[in-house]
């Protein structure tokens, strides 16, 4: 049962008999009319608890779209219900309108719809509906909360994806050159075609142009080249670290969402190549994993794999990573660490299991730096700032140092702040891809 | 992809019957604590606890065992609480006694006066002082009366008690002017019993308004005393003034009956008015929605923690160095030296680029020491503007 601001008002106006009467019989005479009429509208609401709930919504939903639920409540009861209907989404699921009225008759349906602009990754839930029943008189209601759950799931944002067409007509350039510009040891033979000016001698294929050479024609011999394409078919397994250190905001957006749009990037760009990707996210156990899924499966399995993980706030034991890369692939494969090289003391798991990867495997290690760092470097106006600078340029020295140290050890280090680090990735993928490294 | 669920429902919230269920047992054990409470204080009687002394107060502070005895006695005790009540209860002015106990001063000196002429016998019990210089004014307080006190007089009643306890305040005549009796004396002149003549008759005043309590009535000889004093007439009043009688003898009314009718009934109203409103606003639309927040921890932390570290304990040098190692590292980058470049050889590209000599550029990037925060402002200002000529120097154009 619920009151209305009415029924405050219809008690409150019986000052103006008590004050009319003088006398204190008006007061309850007034307090019973009013509960009279509060019981008789009582009695006149519609039941909340009869109705039947569904939800029509989308299962999905990328981080800062917008989509649209609907809540279909059908009134199976004999009186109508007016009031007000409360469909509680979670905060952040950005709801544009929790409360809304609802005027039902009896055996009919009307939707409720709401905006839903998620403003938080993950799972979010509308665990229960409320419904606030007014009687005719709108003095007092009946309410019932209905246990109706429905949930939505808010994928990352992928905002690198814009970075994705030029990334893609660079891999495209990649392909059917001739070995003039890429000249790796990797590169894979693709076909033959007609020399045209500008193309590398030393790509002409002798024996090939000796066959197709045709003595009875007059005109020249018209030689063949080979052209090259780029290796395909290789591992590209990515970790990506989901501890303590990837809680960190840089930019407001944590680590691990960098992480997870450089992954994505990455993953679409390798598996238009032709590449097969992996990913596991792991802190002391896999809290996520993708395999063996091509194409556009592996995109959906990936941001449906990212949505729901948070950092924890505990170490990663990185000395189980070299056994999760060795249950992924068997075959030699870059492995892209997703992870944080900020201080030498937080790295040292890290750099103790690299050469192990290292051995096998091409290992990048990818990390966020924090613009603000480095914009703290360069303000140097009163003391205070220059003492930030002092500990900024030190936070740098202790990444430049840890970075050394990796490619030391055989990996190769990406960094970037948090817009350019999945583009900064790409291109380390295309590069390496070009130089046949793969 | 949308899809159309319909989930498995059910009503979270009770209904009435369910919840009168569940409370059962609650319900049936605040009536049982209520039916007992009821029965208790029906059972056994109250102990009025009204103004002290009063006549009808069981309690430890009331006289209703010194009233009772009087009425077995024979005294026609009538209580009073306003002089107009007293005034109508005298019924014969020779044969009356009135006691009077006022330590609130309700009464006025007009009232007091008047009082006086009401009966032949007025018994004030320890009077205040503005109360004493109206009823009594050649006597005056004189301290504590403490301890068992003996009579000393010839006052029959006191001389029947002989002794009395529990002491009260004591009283001293000022003048010349002589009591008819004083009893029960203290150590400092003082008397715990006066007994003046008055116009037609005689006023008593006593100090030890505790022994006429429930509680010390009965030792040593204080019934004796109270049951003498006072029941030598045989109509008693026992006077206890109130805030009747505040204004009573002028023109001034009471605020309850200044007010009209409707206030109360308007103050009830406006409480229930409060309670629906704070029902309206209290009553929650359904259960609030749990949601876990995410840790916010801004990687720039440490770096900040670590800046005013160096601050607090003023380390120059070391922040020094840091700013050094880093324009250091820059600038063999413009330089185009390799990571492993020695100190010397980019002290020399830098120096070539700038057109500074190499020994000034080495006190810049390694000797100088700063002394004060001022000098390590001006020597990073020094660094950064270095480190623009150098990369203005090297870049091209």
């Amino acid at each position: 049962m619920a009151l209305s601001g009415r029924f405050v008002l219809l008690l409150g106006l019986g000052s103006v008999p008590v004050i009319a009467l003088n006398s204190g019989l008006a007061l309850i005479a007034w307090v019973l009319l009013v509960l009279l009429l509060a019981a008789l509208d009582l009695s006149l609401a519609g039941s909340p608890r009869a109705v039947r709930i569904s939800r029509i919504l989308p299962t999905r939903v990328r981080l800062g779209e917008s989509v649209r639920s609907e809540l279909l409540i059908a009134n199976v009861g004999r009186r109508t219900i007016r009031g007000r209907v409360r469909d509680a989404w979670q905060p952040s699921a950005g709801a544009s309108a929790n409360r809304q009225s609802i005027y039902l008759p009896a055996g009919e349906r009307r939707a409720i719809a709401t905006i839903l602009t998620p403003f938080r990754r993950g799972e979010r839930r509308s665990g229960q509906v409320t419904i606030r029943s007014f009687g005719p008189l709108g003095l007092v209601a009946r309410q019932a909360t209905i246990d109706a759950p429905g949930a939505i799931r808010v994928l990352p944002a992928f905002n690198s994806r814009r970075h994705l067409p030029s990334r893609l007509a660079r891999l495209r350039e990649l392909d059917g050159r001739t070995s003039v510009q890429i000249r790796g040891q990797g590169t894979e033979f693709d076909s033959l075609r007609e020399y045209v000016r500008g193309d590398d001698v030393r790509s002409i294929d002798w024996r090939a142009t000796a066959r197709r050479t045709d003595p009875s024609a007059g005109s020249g011999p018209s030689l063949v080249v080979r052209t090259w394409r780029p290796e395909r078919d290789r591992r590209v397994v990515i970790v990506i670290d989901s501890g303590r250190t990837s809680a960190a905001r840089i930019d407001r957006e944590p680590r691990i969402d960098t992480a997870f749009e450089s992954a994505l990037l990455l993953s679409a760009l390798a598996t238009r190549a032709g590449d097969h990707v992996d990913l596991a996210i792991f802190d002391r156990r896999v809290r996520g994993r993708v395999q063996g899924a091509s194409g556009a499966d592996l995109m959906a399995r990936l941001v449906d794999t990212m949505a729901p993980i948070d950092p924890e706030l505990i170490d990663t034991d990185w000395s189980a990573v070299p056994g999760l890369v060795r249950s992924m692939t068997s075959q030699r494969a870059l492995v892209v660490l997703a992870t944080s090289i900020d201080s030498p003391g937080a790295t040292r798991g890290l750099l103790a299991v690299l050469p192990q990867l290292t051995r096998k495997h091409l290992v990048v290690v990818a990390s966020v730096l924090d613009p603000a760092v480095i914009d703290a470097t360069l303000s140097r106006s009163d003391r205070t700032e220059v003492y930030r600078a002092a500990s900024a340029e030190r936070a740098l020295l202790d990444v430049a140092r840890v970075s050394a140290a990796a490619r030391q050890l055989g990996a190769e280090v990406v960094t970037g702040s948090p817009e350019d680090l999945p583009p900064a990735l790409a291109d380390r993928y295309i590069a390496l891809k070009a130089a046949g490294l793969l | 992809m949308t899809v159309t669920l319909t989930p498995d429902q059910a009503v979270v919230t009770p209904t009435l019957r369910s919840v009168a269920r569940r409370s059962r047992f609650w319900f049936a054990a605040a009536i049982v604590v209520v039916l007992a409470i009821v029965g208790y204080t029906i059972l056994t009687p109250p102990a009025v606890d009204g103004a002290p002394l009063s006549a009808d107060g069981t309690g430890e502070t009331g006289a209703k065992a010194l009233v009772s005895v009087l009425r077995e006695h024979g005294v026609s005790v009538s209580a009073t609480t306003s002089l107009t009540a007293t005034n109508n209860a005298v019924a014969s002015h020779d044969s009356t006694t009135i006691l009077v106990y006022d330590p609130s001063g309700y009464l006025d000196a007009d009232q007091r006066a008047r009082l006086t002429t009401l009966a032949a016998h007025l018994v004030v019990l320890s009077p205040t002082k503005s109360a004493l210089s109206d009823f009594a004014p050649q006597l005056e307080p004189a301290g504590a009366a403490s301890g068992t006190m003996t009579a000393h007089c010839r006052l029959g009643a006191a001389l029947q008690a002989n002794t009395i306890a529990d002491g009260g305040h004591a009283y001293r005549l000022t003048g010349s002017d002589r009591a008819l009796h004083s009893c029960f004396p203290t150590g400092a002149r003082g008397f715990a019993l006066v007994q003046l003549p008055s116009t037609d008759g005689d006023l008593t005043v006593v100090g030890t308004d505790k022994a006429l309590t429930n509680e010390f009535i009965a030792d040593r000889g204080n019934a004796a005393l109270a049951i003498n004093l006072l029941g030598s007439t045989p109509n008693l009043i026992w006077y206890l003034p109130s805030i009747e009688d505040v204004g009573a003898g002028g023109h001034t009314q009471s605020l309850a009956n200044a007010a009209p009718h409707w206030i109360e009934p308007l103050l009830i109203l406006a409480l229930l008015v409060v309670i629906a409103a704070g029902v309206w606003r209290g009553r929650r639309f359904g259960p609030l929605v749990v949601e876990r927040l995410p840790v916010i921890v801004r990687a720039s932390e440490t770096m900040e923690g670590r800046a005013r570290l160096y601050q607090a304990s003023s380390a120059r040098l070391r922040a020094l160095d840091a700013l050094r190692m880093g324009t250091i590292q820059r600038v063999a980058a413009l330089c185009g030296l390799s990571r492993r470049a020695g100190l010397d050889e980019i002290i020399g590209a830098a120096a070539t680029a700038t057109g500074r000599t190499p020994g000034v550029v080495r006190e810049l990037l390694v000797a100088i020491e700063p002394r004060t925060d001022n000098e390590l402002v001006r020597l990073s200002d020094d660094l950064l503007v270095f480190e623009r000529d150098v990369r203005a120097a090297t870049l091209p154009s």
